[in-house]
């Protein structure tokens, strides 16, 4: 993509200032706190609504202006970073509830909505949207989206993608589309809202997003099995998964994820796995689950059992979805790489992350096929063992390839992006991304047509889009 | 068609796979719907790559093409608008792997619906869009439309069970949009391509989602003398966070059809039925189905049966399921419409949809996915009496109308097609189609691939293509003058 205008420096053109007036900052020190993965932007744009986003769009792009979307800024450490920033465009207004229709299971809010609130405003009434993404205290609705970041509850209630049923979408040339509705249901033009969903704000901006949500289960349990051998406690995973049992989540940790959940710190031994299910339904649906998954558990040879109960669930949840990349793992000191595979080959994965990343924290969603790799940044470049030999490791690039898996680096530090492409072994190239058969040229081609000035973060999608 | 140009598709998918002669075509002139038309040939190639070399040959050419699975579709989808040829998935229709340990399915387009559970049954999982078209209907064109079923109210529709699609682009490439894993990197195309109606390209092989088989299920038929009380129940059995496996109903005019074809036993002097499929653990099933019976009697349900067994729950779906071919019995012919409302809104809809009817002195069954609010109004006509097909359009788009108005949209499953093209601005803005547009272009730059779907003409909502004599389109389609409805 050819860039038409060249930048000049700020203070920005007319154009930008005049549609964002005061809502357009660029003091230093503003701008400091936007940093991009260690870039500091030129700019920060607070638009109040929908129309003054589309306007700073439709702005910017006639200046030739890079834009960065921004939420909370919860994933602002993704890597590679971005070349350079013009504007990060800041949608924490665009806050606004604007109907929960109760009785029809879908609520409508703004982009820049934080969980946190959604998920009071939803559990007033008995319901929760289920997607549970981590950095639930201040990840917004629209950055959530975006990054496909949803967590275990994949496995009873689908993808993210399942629980937006529309959208309305700031494009790069300044109009305000709208895609899907608001019933639960819709084939009328194209679904582009689910092309939303992992963009990370390169193909428009999210201002407002109808969500399909669900009633919370009457009373919920969390079983909590201790196993020796990830193999082992894999198995169970999809042994259950595939059963009418058909649990709500089903987690895998390692003792390190273990002990940053209070709940599971009585129960996480050094060396040890806990397998955790989270089940839910009426009070005779639920002690059957539990009674099964006990019994499922300690066939196996479980070190032990224990259950979380109706009180302690809730709680223990919101820790538990924290650990797929989520608030424990500062991104200045770990670097996040989630992996997928067939869940037959999760066990495997995991296996290849513990040999490749020796001191990494490790989760996984045995029954998705999903496992998240949590590795400190001083960890990194060391030789696994002491006596100095580095380890024979696979590049994983050429590992993952043959086995069919990808992997992804959701965030770390930015000094670290060298290293990250060391521990990929240089064959990945930015954004350090390694998947079997990306379609990299309809990649290209979506981007092009939704984007074609290349306004929105260019270049760090996978395939460099 | 071009000798040449006709010749080459042989050579591609072999002689006895191309058709050209209006008998063997003809059939795939009709999907339901109320548009018809010829194409040019139709060819059933066996491969993805023949596939790609098909449409490769019709890109040399500057041919256009339709892809079609089993032509159920309803809205004109799969029939060629104006020159061009169908490609049949009929020969791609090869279960070719059910993956029991990863819960997965790789098939390829032109599998029948049934034919998927079937295959997983034996492993205790089953694949959960089932639309009442499931004995026919395939998976290409389930994917299309992003098909709802009577079991998706619980479980997702299509979307939800597809985790990716291996596709002939409508340049003639071979891509996989996601895989066989989850959150494959990069944009999520196979989100896109679902539900896109055949326009971004030609699915050639699919990776489908199984789930488990549910332990036990319990259907209830609930019997009343009103339809606000029976969609009243509808709204309060979700509002009290019930979600049930599925949840049909079905009015009195839909009621004397079935029973007049399958004789499932249903009391035709009800004003509507609720059919709901209450699954799960046996343990506590109980305690749900006393529920859902106890709303539907304060909602002034006459009475709620619940089926005995197996064969008597199988009758009462059965019923359910024959519900549009059994208009038959009360029609000559039908039109049915596929909006979309908030649940909240079904009685207030009802009464659009009646109205509807009143107006256009035309009599009109309801049959309908009542917990996703997805109406199916069964507009009768009779195409034999003097303007009555023209009426039936019209009717269909003032509850297009209705639906748009009260929030809703205007398909829930059965996709634009040619259909309901001119309907799109009832719901979208120039500037939301011309979004779409750009999107489109992304994969079908030149309108090659299903061309003339889903974008609108020009015209006024339910003008079809088959009353607004569009040149080429009636010329081949009078061929088909005399032939049923
Ligand atoms: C009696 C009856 C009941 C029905 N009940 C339901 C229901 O409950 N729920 C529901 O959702 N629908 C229902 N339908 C509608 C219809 O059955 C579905 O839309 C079905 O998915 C269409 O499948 P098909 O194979 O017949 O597709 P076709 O009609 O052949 O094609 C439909 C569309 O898909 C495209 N297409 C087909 N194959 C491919 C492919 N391989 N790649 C790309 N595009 C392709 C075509 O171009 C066309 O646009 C019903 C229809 C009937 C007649």
């Amino acid at each position: 993509m050819k860039r038409t205008k060249v930048l000049r420096s700020i203070p920005f053109d007319l154009s930008l200032r005049d549609a964002l007036g005061e809502r357009l900052r660029v003091l230093p020190d503003d701008c400091a706190r936007y940093r991009v993965s260690g870039v500091t932007p030129k700019s920060v744009a607070l638009p109040r609504d929908a129309k003054e986003t589309a306007l700073a769009l439709e702005a910017a792009t006639a200046e030739g202006a890079i834009v960065v979307v921004r939420g909370a800024g919860t994933k602002s450490h993704r890597l590679p970073p971005p070349r350079t920033v013009d504007v990060v465009v800041d949608t924490s207004s665009l806050d606004a509830v604007v109907e929960h229709a109760a009785e029809d299971l879908t609520i409508t809010v703004g982009g820049g909505t934080p969980l946190v609130k959604l998920e009071s405003v939803l559990r007033a009434r008995g319901q929760f949207w289920p997607c549970d993404a981590p950095f639930a205290a201040s990840a917004t609705v629209g950055g959530t989206i975006a990054s496909n970041a949803h967590g275990a509850l994949r496995l009873r209630y689908g993808a993210l993608r399942e629980h937006v049923l529309g959208a309305q979408i700031a494009t790069p040339d300044g109009a305000l589309v709208r895609t899907g509705a608001r019933v639960v249901k819709s084939v009328a033009g194209y679904d582009s809202h689910k092309l939303m969903t992992g963009s990370f704000g390169t193909l428009g901006v999210i201002v407002e997003a109808t969500l399909k949500v669900a009633p919370l289960a009457e009373t919920e349990n969390i079983v909590v099995g201790r196993f020796r051998s990830a193999v082992t406690a894999s198995a169970i995973a999809r042994a259950v998964a595939a059963s009418p049992l058909f649990p709500l989540a089903i987690v895998l940790v390692d003792d390190a994820c273990a002990r940053r959940v209070g709940a599971l710190l009585a129960h996480a031994s050094t060396g040890s796995w806990l397998l955790l299910v989270r089940c839910g339904g009426n009070r005779r649906s639920l002690a059957r689950q539990v009674s099964d998954l006990t019994k499922a558990c300690e066939a196996t040879g479980a070190d032990s059992v224990n259950v979380l109960d109706h009180a302690a669930t809730p709680r223990a949840w919101s820790d538990i979805r924290e650990l797929t990349g989520g608030a424990p793992y500062d991104a200045e000191r770990f670097i996040v790489v989630k992996t997928t595979s067939l869940p037959t080959d999760t066990p495997a994965a995991i296996a290849d992350s513990r040999n490749r990343w020796p001191a990494a924290e490790l989760s996984a969603q045995p029954g998705s096929g999903v496992v998240y790799a949590h590795i400190p940044v001083s960890d990194l470049g060391q030789p696994a063992d002491p006596n100095g030999e580095a380890p024979h490791v696979e590049p994983l690039t050429r590992a993952y390839r043959r086995a069919g898996w990808s992997a992804t680096i959701l965030s770390g530090p930015a000094a670290s992006s060298t290293a990250s492409q060391l521990f990929l072994h240089a064959a990945a190239p930015p954004p350090y991304v390694t998947a079997p058969s990306a379609p990299t040229r309809l990649f290209r081609a979506v981007k092009a047509a939704l984007d074609p000035a290349g306004t929105l973060d260019p270049g760090r999608q996978p395939g460099g889009v | 068609m071009d000798v040449r140009f006709a010749a080459a598709l042989e050579a591609i998918v072999g002689r006895r796979h191309a058709l050209t002669t209006p008998q063997e075509i003809r059939a795939y002139a009709y999907d339901g719907g109320v548009d018809r038309s010829l194409p040019l040939a139709v060819v059933l190639p066996g491969s993805t790559e023949e596939v790609a070399a098909v449409v490769r040959a019709c890109c040399e050419r500057d041919m256009r093409f339709v892809p079609r699975g089993a032509g159920t579709g309803l809205s004109g989808g799969a029939i060629a608008a104006g020159d061009a040829i169908v490609i049949s998935t009929a020969r791609l229709c090869r279960i070719l792997e059910i993956d029991a340990p990863n819960r997965i399915a790789l098939v390829e387009p032109g599998v029948v619906n049934a034919d998927v559970s079937a295959a997983a049954h034996p492993h205790g999982l089953r694949y959960v869009p089932d639309p009442s078209s499931m004995a026919a209907c395939t998976i290409g064109g389930n994917i299309a439309e992003n098909s709802g079923g009577l079991h998706c109210l619980a479980y997702g529709v299509t979307s939800a069970h597809v985790l990716g699609i291996r596709i002939v682009t409508p340049d003639g490439d071979i891509e996989w949009l996601g895989g066989k894993t989850v959150d494959t990197p990069g944009y999520d195309l196979a989100g896109v391509f679902i539900g896109s109606e055949g326009t971004l390209g030609i699915a050639t092989q699919a990776v489908l989602a199984l789930s488990p088989i549910p332990e036990t299920v319990q259907t209830l038929l609930g019997i009343f003398d009103s339809t606000d009380a029976a969609t009243a129940a509808v709204s309060a059995i979700i509002g009290r966070g019930i979600v049930p496996g599925a949840l049909e109903m079905m009015d009195a005019l839909a009621t004397s059809a079935v029973e007049a074809d399958v004789g499932a036993g249903l009391p035709t002097d009800a004003a509507a039925l609720l059919l709901i499929d209450i699954e799960g653990l046996r343990d506590g099933l109980e305690g749900t189905v006393d529920a859902v019976a106890s709303i539907c009697r304060e909602r002034g349900a006459r009475e709620v049966r619940i089926a005995q067994d197996g064969p008597q729950r199988d009758l009462l779906w059965k019923g359910r399921k024959s519900a549009f071919g059994a208009m038959g019995r009360i029609s000559p012919d039908y039109y049915v419409q596929d909006g979309v409302i908030p649940r909240s809104q079904l009685p207030a809809m009802l009464r659009d949809v009646a109205a509807a009817g009143t107006k256009h002195g035309l009599r009109i069954a309801n049959v309908f996915h009542a917990g996703d609010g997805n109406l199916h109004p069964l507009i009768l006509f009779d195409k034999q009496k003097e303007g009555e097909f023209d009426r039936a359009l019209a009717a269909g788009a003032d509850i297009l109308q209705a639906c748009v108005a009260r929030g809703g949209s205007i398909s829930g499953e059965h996709g634009i097609g040619l259909e309901k093209r001119d309907c799109m601005p009832l719901q979208f803005t120039p500037e939301d189609l011309s979004f779409m547009d750009r999107l489109k272009s992304a994969f079908n730059p030149d309108d090659r691939c299903n061309p003339g779907k889903i974008f609108p003409t020009g015209r006024r909502c339910g003008e079809s293509a088959r009353t607004a004599k569009s040149g080429t389109l009636d010329e081949r389609t009078a061929a088909l003058a005399g032939e049923p409805f």
